[in-house]
This record gives structure tokens, C-alpha cells and sequence, in this order.
């Protein structure tokens, strides 16, 4: 009778996380995908013409982690017509390294690597975003995003001292 | 004597009866490599792991859920209605079906998640109900480690036709397409499995004596055997399936990780009948514990694809010696617990172990290494408590349940359905005779063999 209950109680839990889980929404006034997409928008390759697979851009996390999974998706799919992107956690996963000290390994063949901080929740809603050209070289930008009427659009790009990918941190 | 086309057919899916569950596998088999390769196209390669884990942790608890209700359920469900498993078997493949479906519309958004998870619980009842049907259908027909084996054979080579198949849909369509190819397969699963529902399931037995033979230490010994077996190839995959993602390891080697696991199977279910022949049940099972330990090892110490492949195809083939080696044991030790009900519990038990498994794999978020060699660890462990184990059980010495009459009549039941009828007729009639040996051993069975064909020599009367 125990073990039956035991068996209830586990499965009730676990039904109750995962209608917990489905119901979750976030925030109201929370930086939401579009923002991203307006952030990354601006340092994306060329898009693909007709007939060609779209170039790949892997998307590597600056500072406090990867963006969450709702987002990641929202992301991927606004910009899924034009780019292949790619959320990695490690940059070593998208820059090809032939060893660890290898300090000149560039990014993959046909592939774009760029780093994307979170965007502040609060204005002046800004992000660094790194544009990689090889494990140790990167540009760095700040940008500034506005939101009018749900819609996000880059005010302002500016140049900032960029930070070592792999090799020395 | 039977012709080459009818020995080959038997080969393949059986004699009639068990045929049926046969080829409903094999489209089975197929159906899942379609929705295995499918997957190569999904939202799950884009993002990071990271991110994506604590949705899988979720959605493979809530996978638990399912199973914690069936485990004591099931087993009674099952001797209740008649021809239910073939009607469950039948509704795994139209849900399957459908999910195939609504998951083509969804590879790259965020419902994939609930739909993969519900295709792999309805995917894992589909295994309970099979497992559960076996025995009925094999019942004095047919050895069922044979039949077991020969489940395991046919589904992977229909699941090697069908991974080419797929492939070729993957890489000159997508994903989704190779999905609506997935749910076809799935009705033609479902239209096959139709034919099972009028399957009868045997009388319920004494519920002591099904007790009593599973109390028995050596059974329940096997018993936490398997589990463990099945707990380490659920850590395994989905273990190595995130350290793979984390390095941004191509679709493919996924692929191969399954892969591997399915070959493993089939070589198991290959090596199992010779094995059964050179050793113990519970030789077997120790070997099947001690083998991926030692390949685990190797891995964790010399990690890279090839020993990881390696790893998860000898855990594939443990499971499957280990699994024959159940069914022996069973067949030999606990004919009265031999049935669907019990069978369909057993599995459930399996099921949760590997889901169990598999959530601390995702939890866990250890270095591939160190996953790895915990996993070789754990083996060693249930390795040596097993072996252990069946050193005192020796002592005891279990005697077979079923008296030598009723084994030579079973026997006879098999060469009938072989169509062996002289052989079967002079089976059952020996079965009849009072002069059966007291104590057999090797010597003594040799002795008798070469004397009966001593007097079978010609010019001997």
C-alpha cells in the first residue's frame, strides 16, 4: 500500500512539474527575442540567395551563459530563411583548433562565429556583441537597442576593447 | 524434412503465431529508424546543450510518470482483457502515427520536446506490450530465447534497410519528410499489428506459485542484473548524447550512437544461442556485466568517438545476451511466472530503470570521462555482488520445476510446429513411458546416446 502511494506521489509530482513547466510565460517587459535578433541582425554574413544553403553562424555566450531555450529557438526561427544559426556553449565547439595553444585556429570553413552578451532588462538596453575572426581576435561592439511599440531596433554601435575567446581567457 | 524456402522463412519471422509479432517488429524497427533519422533535422542540433537540458530533464521526468502508474497496473490489465496487448500494440502505432505527424509540422520549434517525449513513452509501452505478448505466443510452441533472438535479428535488418532508406529521404528532402514517411510505416505497423488482437492470453496462475518462483534468489538475482544493464545503456546515451552536442559533434554521430546500440543488439542476439550452449544463464549475465565495464573503462580512459561507439555497441550486445539469458532462466526456473502479465510487469521495471538512468545522465553534467568511467564502475559493482551471489546459490542447487514428461512434451509441441511430425509423435510417446533416468549427468547422456546408435548400425537387429 506504501510503495503504491509512493508511486502515486512520484507520478503526481511529476505530472504537477510538467504542467507547471507548460504554463510558465515570462516576464512582462522582458527583453524578448526580437531583440536579439535586432542585435545580431547587424553583424550577420551575407544572406543566402536562391538555391544555396544559408551560411552558418554560430552564436557563442558572453558572460553570464547561454540565452535560454524559449529564446534560442525565437531566435533561430525569425532568422532560419536566411542563416543556419547555431547556439553553442563552448567557442571551441564552433572554432576549429588543431590543439589548445593554437592561438591562429580559425573559425570553421563557411561559418561565422560571434559572441552575444544578455541584453539589460532596463534602458539603455545594451549588449556586447564579439564578431570572431579567429580563436584570439575578435571585434567587439556595444550596442544599444530601443524598443517602440514591441518593435527592437539598434540606436547605436560602438566600437569596445574585445576579449580573448580561447587560449588565455 | 522441410524444404529451404520454409527453413529460411522459419529463420527470418518464425513459425506461424509468433510470424505475426515477428514482421510486426520488423515495421516496428523500421518506423523508429525513420523517426531516428528524422531527428538530424530538429531544433535539438541548433541549440546548446546546455539549454536544452533542463527541457529534457523535464520531459524525460515527466516520462517517468507513465511508467510509475503501468508498473503495477499493467500485469493484471493484461490477464483481464482479452486480446488487449494486440489492441495496445495496435494504439502504439497509430499514436506514433500521429505524433510522426504533428512532430513533421514542429522539428524547429519548441513543442519538438513534448512530442519526442511522448513518442518515447508510447515508444517504451510498445516494448512492455511486446515483451508481454512474447511468451504468450511462444508457450509451448517454441523455445522463447529463440524467439526472443529472432525479434531482436529480423528488427534490425529491417532497421538497416530502413536507415538507408531514410537517409536518402533525409539528405535529398528534410526532416519532416522523412517523419511523413515515419507515420506511414507507422499505420502499415498498426495494420500489421491488427492481426494480434485475437491472440488469447493464457489462465491466470496460482498467484503463490508465481511468487515462489520469483523469490527464488537466482531469479532475482538476474532480475537486478538486468535492470542494472538497462539503467547503464539509458545513463549511456544520453550521457554521450550531450557530450557529443556540447562539441558540436555532427547529426551523424548521434546516428552512429544509435546505430551502435542496434548492431550491438543483433550481435547479442546472435551470440546469445551460442552462448547458451558453452555456459550458465548466470554465466551469461555475468559476462554481460563484466564485458561493457571493461569496454567503458577503455573508453573513459582513451576517450574518443570510436571508443565511444565501441562502449555503447557492447552494452548493446551485453543487454542482449542478458535479456536471452532472462528468458532462459525463466523458461527453465519459473515456468509459472513464464507469462504475459509478469513479463509485462518485468518490463516495466526495465523501462523505468533506463528513464531513471537517463534523467541522472542529463542531471549529472559530469565530463564525458567521468560519466563514463562511474558507468564502468557500477558494472564492476553489479558484476561482482551477481557473481557472488551465484557462488552461494550453487549451494542450493535449484532443481528444474517442469518434470522430464512435461519438458519432452513441450518439445514435441515445437517439432509439431516445425512440422517434425515423426519426430513429435515419437517424442510424445517416449513422454508416455514410465522408465525415465533418476539423476542425469554429461557421462550418463553420452553413454546412452552412443548405445542407442550402436544399435542403429546396420546388420544390428
Amino acid at each position: 500500500m506504501g510503495c503504491r502511494r509512493l508511486r502515486a506521489a512520484l507520478a503526481f509530482g511529476a505530472l504537477t512539474l510538467g504542467l507547471l513547466a507548460c504554463t510558465a510565460r515570462s516576464e512582462p517587459g522582458a527583453v524578448t527575442a526580437d531583440a536579439y535578433v535586432a542585435a545580431l541582425s547587424e553583424f550577420l554574413p551575407d544572406a543566402a540567395v536562391a538555391n544555396e544553403d544559408p551560411p552558418i553562424v554560430y552564436v557563442v555566450p558572453i558572460g553570464d551563459g547561454a540565452l535560454d531555450l524559449d529564446t534560442q529557438v525565437a531566435v533561430i526561427d525569425a532568422l532560419a530563411e536566411r542563416w543556419d544559426v547555431h547556439f553553442v556553449d563552448d567557442a571551441q565547439a564552433a572554432i576549429k583548433a588543431d590543439d589548445d595553444d593554437d592561438d591562429d585556429a580559425e573559425p570553421r570553413g563557411e561559418t561565422y562565429v560571434l559572441g552575444i552578451g544578455t541584453i539589460k532588462a532596463v534602458p539603455p538596453h545594451t549588449v556586447r556583441i564579439e564578431q570572431y575572426t579567429d580563436a584570439s581576435r575578435s571585434q567587439a561592439h556595444r550596442v544599444t537597442l530601443v524598443e517602440h511599440n514591441g518593435t527592437w531596433r539598434i540606436d547605436s554601435v560602438a566600437m569596445v576593447e574585445p576579449e580573448v575567446l580561447v587560449g588565455d581567457g | 524434412v522441410t524444404d529451404e524456402p520454409g527453413a529460411a522463412r522459419r529463420w527470418l519471422i518464425g513459425p506461424p503465431g509468433i510470424a505475426r509479432l515477428t514482421v510486426t517488429h520488423c515495421v516496428h524497427g523500421a518506423a523508429e529508424t525513420f523517426f531516428a533519422v528524422s531527428m538530424a533535422g530538429s531544433i535539438f542540433f541548433s541549440v546548446s546543450p546546455e539549454a536544452a537540458r533542463p527541457r529534457v530533464l523535464l520531459f524525460l521526468t515527466l516520462t517517468l510518470a507513465p511508467f510509475l502508474v503501468m508498473a503495477p497496473l499493467f500485469g493484471p490489465l493484461v490477464e483481464r482483457l482479452r486480446g488487449g496487448l494486440g489492441v495496445a500494440i495496435t494504439g502504439t502505432f497509430i499514436v506514433r502515427a500521429g505524433l510522426a505527424l504533428m512532430l513533421a509540422g514542429n522539428l524547429r520549434t519548441l513543442l519538438l520536446f513534448p512530442l519526442a517525449f511522448a513518442f518515447l513513452v508510447t515508444a517504451k509501452s510498445y516494448t512492455v506490450a511486446r515483451n508481454a505478448l512474447m511468451p504468450t505466443l511462444a508457450r509451448g510452441r517454441e523455445d522463447l530465447v529463440s524467439v526472443s533472438s529472432r525479434l531482436a535479428r529480423s528488427a534490425t535488418m529491417a532497421s538497416s534497410v530502413a536507415a538507408v532508406a531514410a537517409t536518402v529521404l533525409y539528405t535529398t528532402l528534410d526532416g519532416a519528410r522523412v517523419l511523413q514517411a515515419a507515420s506511414v510505416v507507422y499505420v502499415a505497423g498498426a495494420l500489421v499489428a491488427g492481426r494480434l488482437r485475437g491472440t488469447p492470453i493464457e489462465p491466470r496462475a496460482a498467484q503463490a506459485e508465481v511468487v515462489r518462483e520469483l523469490e527464488q534468489g537466482t531469479v532475482t538475482d538476474a532480475i537486478w542484473a538486468m535492470t542494472a544493464l538497462r539503467a547503464a545503456i539509458g545513463f549511456t546515451l544520453f550521457h554521450v548524447t550531450f557530450s557529443l552536442r556540447a562539441e558540436e559533434a555532427p547529426a551523424w554521430t548521434i546516428g552512429a550512437l544509435i546505430a551502435a546500440n542496434g548492431l550491438g543488439s543483433f550481435v547479442g542476439s546472435v551470440l546469445a544461442p551460442i552462448a547458451r550452449r558453452r555456459m550458465s544463464e548466470h554465466r551469461m549475465i555475468t559476462v554481460a556485466l563484466i564485458a561493457p565495464a571493461v569496454m567503458t573503462t577503455v573508453a573513459g580512459l582513451a576517450l574518443d568517438l570510436v571508443t565511444l561507439l565501441a562502449a555503447v555497441g557492447v552494452l548493446g550486445i551485453s543487454g542482449s545476451i542478458a535479456r536471452r539469458a532472462l528468458d532462459a532462466l525463466f523458461q527453465r526456473q519459473a515456468p509459472h511466472a513464464r507469462r504475459g502479465s509478469v513479463y509485462a510487469w518485468l518490463e516495466t521495471r526495465f523501462e523505468l530503470a533506463w528513464v531513471i538512468a537517463a534523467c541522472l545522465a542529463v542531471a549529472s553534467q559530469v565530463a564525458t570521462w567521468v560519466g563514463v568511467i562511474a558507468l564502468a564502475g557500477f558494472l564492476v559493482v553489479v558484476a561482482i555482488v551477481h557473481a557472488r551471489q551465484q557462488f552461494r546459490m550453487r549451494l542450493l542447487e535449484p532443481r528444474p520445476i517442469l518434470s522430464l514428461p512435461e519438458r519432452l512434451l513441450d518439445r514435441a509441441e515445437s517439432l509439431w510446429e516445425e512440422q517434425a511430425y515423426d519426430e513429435a509423435i515419437a517424442l510424445a510417446r517416449a513422454a508416455q513411458t514410465r522408465d525415465f533416468p533418476r539423476s542425469a549427468d554429461a557421462a550418463t547422456a553420452r553413454e546412452a546416446i552412443e548405445a542407442a546408435r550402436e544399435s542403429l548400425r546396420p546388420g544390428r537387429d
